[in-house]
This record gives C-alpha cells, structure tokens and sequence, in this order.
C-alpha cells in the first residue's frame, strides 16, 4: 500500500516541536483558543475559527483537534451556534484523533469521533455529531443536529446511511492517518543536497 | 418591543479588514461581514440593505451595469456565490448556496446547502429550496428565524470586533 510522497514548499509550512505542521497560508483566528493534538497538518487556505466562542472573558477551548488529523485545502472549521435559554451563543467544538477532513469542506459539527474520514466538498451542519470509525464520502451534505453511528458509510445530499464498515476499520484508519503524515514531508533544495553531501 | 431595543444599538456596519471588496458598493447599516469575504463590483453598483451577515467565502459578484439590490436581515454562510442575482428579505443561504446569473430571489426563502438557483429563474416568496434534486416547498413561518437572526447579529456585532481587526463605519 504504497502511495506516493507529498512534497511541501519548506519556506511554507510551520513545523512546531509537537510535530504540528501549519501553512502559513492558512487563517487561523485566535489561536489561543484553539488546541491541536501533535502531528497535525493544516493545509492552504484552510479557515479556523477560534473567535467565535461562548460569552465571558478568559480562556477557552473552542476548537480541539487530536493527533494525526489533516484539515485539507480550503477546509473550514468553524463552531456551532444556537440559543439555548434565551442566549445565544456559540458552542465548542472537538475533534477526536485520526479525523482527515477533505480539501473545500465546512465543518460546523458539535463532536467528531476517532478514526473518521471525511471526503472532500463536504457539508457538516451544525450541531451534528459523528460517532468513531464513520466515512463520509465526497459531495455529502450532512444536515444539522445528525448523529452519524459508529462503522457507517454516509453520502449524498441530504446525507444518507450507504453501508457498514467492517471492524479492522480502526486499524486501516490508523495506517492511513500515519502513513499520510510521513508521506507528508518537506522539499529538500538542491542546494541543501549539496552541503549535506 | 424588545427587538427595536436591540436594532438601536446596531447602527454602524461591522466590517473586517481582511475582505475583497471592490467596485461601487452601498452599505446599509448594522451589516457584519466575516474575514475572507469576496464583494466585487465591475459593472453596476451593488445596493445593500441593513443587517445582513457574510460569513467566510462568501462571494458576491455584479457585472451587469444594472444594480443588485439585497434586501435585508439575509443570512449568506460559508462559501455562498451570488452572481448578478437580485436578493429579498429575509432570506437564508445555507453554506455553499449557489444563486447564477440573473435569477431572483424573493423574501423569506432558504436556499439549502449546496443547493442552486438556476439562471434567469424567480423563486416566489416563502420558498425552501433543498437536497440534491432540487426540491421545493412552502413555509409558513418565518418568526423564529428572525429572532435567532437578531441575537446572533448582536453577538457578532460585540464579539467580532474584538478579536478581528475590524472596521466600524
């Protein structure tokens, strides 16, 4: 199962000591509200919204990201929002480890489990939640407040049940999520070739 | 009662720096726009009412030399494209709406995610526009949407400032 590897501009990415790697291009808001787990890449033009929280001053976790998760390519995140008792407010969001988000999705969910992958040009709607081991194919579009179970296979718009996954899901997830992040390297230049050699 | 007490403290506009906004382009008042926003006039100018909020990617384009008008209280979410459509009141476009060329928009309508208002078509008032095969149908009520609309404006209108640079004009 050898795929091939992706090469990243160096002068791009931010690689932090957890193993987090960040696109400059990327527009992350407050991120002092926001926790990543290590080893996650957040690609161009991805949108994190770190702002939108609820009321009251101090510290808050708005956005939690695991490890091993990938935010793709225009991907957005941005948390949920209702009114509850007569307050508006926006809620938190999490997102469990080895979550691969596809390139041009929204994501607005309340909770995304373990093991998920979530096709491309995808829609979560508000409030929706996603149990462990799920695959969201491309183009689905999940209506708010669904609760997605565990080993199911979801598409089209609106978002359906299509099958089951088999239960060594997990551990194929897991290699996936992994061998993503080590494909997932810096381009060395040719000049640098030449002094280390 | 209570929501004209709300209105009156949103008189200016809440507008972010980091936006594309190009052309001839009226403003009413108490709108928020989100960072990332796409507003590009390059033929008529572009009218837009009072409270309305544009979310991240959203994209709004005139060519044509006739104005496009935009109602107000609209709600545009996360990569909405409006492309030389003429829009009412009230409306609601669910992340990546999709509204071509010369179609109309009348009050109170919903347009699903993902979903797309053909060229040169007029959606009637009250219209819900959803799933994949573009189906339809008529809504009676539209009281709680404003009210939500209201509280969510004047949440935005406190707490957007202070994390982004915002301009209130």
């Amino acid at each position: 199962m050898e795929e091939e590897i992706i090469y990243y501009d160096k002068s791009e990415y931010i690689e932090t000591d957890s193993g987090n790697k960040i696109s400059r291009k990327s527009v992350i808001s407050v991120p002092q509200n926001i926790v990543l787990g290590g080893k996650t890449i957040i690609q161009q033009n991805c949108i994190i919204r770190g702002d939108l929280r609820r009321k009251g001053s101090g510290y808050a976790v708005v956005i939690g990201i695991g490890k091993y998760c990938l935010l793709g390519e225009d991907s957005i995140i941005r948390p949920p929002y209702k009114i509850y008792k007569g307050v508006f407010s926006y809620y938190p969001m999490k997102i469990s480890d080895y979550v691969h988000i596809g390139q041009r999705t929204i994501v607005e969910a309340a909770r995304i489990g373990q093991y998920v992958i979530i096709g491309n040009d995808c829609v979560i709607g508000r409030f929706s939640v996603i149990k462990e081991y799920c695959r969201i194919l491309d183009n689905t579009v999940i209506p708010p407040n669904t609760v997605i179970p565990s080993f199911s296979v979801y598409g089209g718009n609106p978002g359906r049940f299509i099958s089951e996954l088999p239960e060594s899901s997990q551990i194929i997830f897991e290699q996936k999520a992994k061998q993503y992040y080590d494909r997932f390297i810096a381009k060395i230049e040719e000049d640098d070739k030449k002094t280390s050699n | 009662m209570a929501e004209k007490k709300n209105l009156a403290n949103l008189e200016k506009n809440c507008v972010c720096k980091d936006i594309h906004f190009d052309g001839p382009i009226k403003l009413g008042k108490g709108n928020v726009i989100h960072p990332k926003a796409h507003l590009k006039s390059s033929g008529g100018p572009i009218y837009i009412g009072s409270y309305n909020i544009f979310e991240e990617r959203v994209v709004i384009i005139n060519e044509r030399n006739d104005p496009l008008n935009i109602g107000d209280f609209n709600l545009f979410e996360v990569g909405t494209i409006i492309h030389n459509a003429d829009i009412g009141s009230n409306c609601n476009f669910q992340p990546r709406a999709h509204a071509e060329s010369d179609s109309k928009v009348q009050d109170n309508c919903i347009i699903g995610p993902k979903c797309l208002v053909p060229p040169k078509v007029e959606l009637p008032q009250n219209t819900v526009l959803y799933g994949a095969n573009k189906r339809r149908k008529h809504k009676p009520d539209v009281k709680m949407q404003q009210s939500l609309h209201l509280r969510h404006l004047t949440y935005l209108h406190e707490y957007l400032p202070k994390h982004n640079n915002c301009s209130l004009i």
